[in-house]
């Protein structure tokens, strides 16, 4: 299932600036789209509509043929599952107690997770290949684990649609290839996969399209190469940039330490 | 498999500490004369009986109120003291003792309504509070409700009537169960059970609301609504017991943690688990106030004798799981 964007506007009450000032975005089904921005660009604010935390003002969202209205709560949480960055919980759930909560779209309010349950967090864990950690606490695990764990806890919801928050942010290389490599296999399975992101070298690694937001706008959107010139990015990020080619893939870098 | 074992455990301490309770007193009863012994019998089934179970609905609800309110508030120091709701309920108390009638039924009825208002001030005023995180919030508006009604018991107080009106506060704040009949433990029963029956049918659903709250409701449970849900069950719970016992210090806190440390996170064995340990440890506890002495020692002061050490116990007690809890 895609999801259509069309000049949606967005301000938090109370405050006159607008945080998205008319967005539009064609997300397509089966491909990775990077939500490329600096911080306070309003990437975490475009995720928060798309998954109805927040109702914009202007503006409509289509997921497929329906509008995003047409959907309760828990009918779009089968369709759309969150991977937040950090979780943050003072309690040590096991891994595995944690994934179980992902099944609650599929269970009505007053049921508690059974053996069909407990065999999808089965198939989600092998599928990541992290087996292993079911029995352990989620408040000790590393990052990468971290990050693998939450994206198997929005699987569990069976989604159609991923929403990835900064997936890659403070993990080493290693762990930053695999969560990525995980991403792309989503989208090659069918899923629809967005992150957010304010490393273009990710961006051209994994993501089919790009939307670059800048201020509440998206200021270039296309496949990677096409979209992310030196132009563009020195424009966004304010800095000056190189961009090459390392093995086919595009790679930027910074060429001055000083800002411009 | 193992945590069926230890269930099983909690159950037969929980069935062994009921039984034994009702022998247990300054009279003792001797099983095979109950029914021949017309006094005995009248100890073993008007006195004892009701106190007993009392004291089970007692540490059955304080102690499922304590782990979903620390479920619902993220917060594992969350409690009827924090959140401002026992103070709500001892000013409620203490008004009714003063200024309505020293009925229990208007005594118990004004301290459910001001615990009440309590956790809807503390909700009021955390949402109000311009900064920090929920936790951080709600325990700072708990304070400042706590503080004020603590405030209006102490100026009550100090304005009741010393021969006939300041004894019945008093005592009514140190809690205790002295002098539970039947009619008391009917009174609580239908609101306490029922808070605790929607706990425990609840009790899975309860552990999503520790979760970050936009990804609680990107998975259809929009904590904005489900968690003052289950406060007001919980307080509603909280209320109708203390209502009879007055204030019983500790065991909301104290219990859930001691489930936890037994039977690990998840809210479906945490909850019950609370349940059957504070039945057990409350009827013990009322079991020791009522006998150690020649005169009652109020419960609430067993408890706090012995719940505020175990709790540092169990505080410093850490590093048997390998969980990063650094909080």
């Amino acid at each position: 299932m895609g999801i259509k964007v069309r000049d949606v506007k967005y301000g938090y009450p109370g405050f006159r600036v607008d945080v998205l000032k008319g967005v539009t975005l064609n997300l397509r089904e089966g491909k990775v789209t990077a939500l490329l921005g600096v911080n306070g660009s309003g990437k975490t604010t475009l995720f928060k509509v798309l998954l109805k935390i927040l109702i914009p003002q202007e503006g409509s969202i289509l997921f497929g043929e329906k509008t995003i209205n047409e959907f309760s709560r828990n009918d779009l949480s089968r369709i759309v599952a969150l991977v937040p960055q950090e979780e943050g919980s003072p309690f040590p759930y096991t891994v595995f107690e944690y994934l179980l909560m992902g099944r609650a779209p599929h269970l009505g309010f007053f049921s508690t997770p059974t053996k069909r349950d407990e065999d999808k967090i089965v198939e989600v864990l092998a599928d990541l290949g992290i087996s292993h950690l079911g029995q352990r606490n989620v408040t000790g695990l590393s990052g990468g684990e971290k990050r693998l764990v939450f994206i198997a806890r929005a699987l569990a919801q069976e989604p159609e649609i991923l929403l990835v928050d900064e997936p890659t942010a403070h993990l080493d290389l290693r762990n930053k290839a695999r969560v990525l490599g995980v991403m792309r296999e989503m989208a090659d399975s069918g899923r629809t996969v967005i992150f957010s992101t304010h490393d273009p070298n990710e961006a051209s690694l994994v993501a089919d399209e790009v939307g670059i937001l800048n201020e509440g706008k998206i200021v270039g959107f296309g496949p990677p190469a096409s979209v992310m010139t030196e132009d563009a990015l020195k424009a966004i990020y304010g800095a000056e940039v190189a961009i090459g080619r390392v093995k086919g893939k595009l790679m930027v870098g910074l060429v001055a330490a000083k800002v411009m | 498999m193992r945590q069926r074992t230890r269930f099983s455990i909690l159950l037969a301490a929980l069935c062994i500490v009921f039984v034994v309770s009702l022998l247990v007193g300054r009279y003792s009863l001797d099983p095979r004369e109950l029914f021949s012994n017309e006094i005995g019998w009248n100890i073993f089934w008007n006195i004892r009986m009701p106190r007993v179970l009392m004291a089970a609905l007692l540490g059955t609800a304080l102690a499922m109120s304590g782990a979903a309110l620390q479920s619902a508030f993220k917060n594992p120091l969350a409690s009827p003291e924090i959140l401002g709701v026992s103070q709500g309920a001892a000013f409620g108390a203490a008004f009714a003792i003063l200024f309505l009638s020293n009925s229990s039924t208007t005594i118990e009825l004004s301290a459910t309504a001001f615990a009440l208002l309590a956790l809807l001030v503390t909700y009021a005023i955390s949402s109000a509070i311009g900064f920090g995180g929920q936790v951080l919030r709600l325990v700072l508006a708990g304070l400042a409700v706590s503080a004020l009604f603590s405030g209006g018991v102490g100026f009550m107080k100090s304005i009741a009537d010393p021969l006939n009106k300041l004894p019945v506060l008093t005592f009514w704040l140190l809690g205790g169960l002295s002098g539970v009949v039947w009619k008391d433990l009917l009174y609580a029963l239908p609101l306490a059970l029922s808070g605790i029956a929607a706990l425990l049918v609840m009790r899975w659903r309860i552990n999503l609301l520790t979760l970050r709250d936009d990804v609680a409701i990107s998975i259809g449970s929009d904590p904005r609504r489900f968690r003052p849900v289950v406060a007001t069950i919980a307080v509603i719970a909280t209320a109708a017991v203390t209502s009879v016992a007055g204030i019983i210090a500790w065991m909301g806190l104290l219990i859930p943690h001691a489930a936890r440390k037994m039977f690990g996170t998840d809210n479906r064995v945490v909850i019950p688990a609370s349940a059957m340990l504070g039945a057990t440890l409350m009827i013990a506890f009322d079991d020791v106030a009522r006998t150690i002495s020649a005169g009652e020692i109020p419960l609430g002061v067993v408890t706090s004798l012995i719940g505020a050490p175990l709790f540092m116990f169990l505080l410093m007690r850490r590093g048997n799981r390998d969980d990063g809890d650094k909080s």
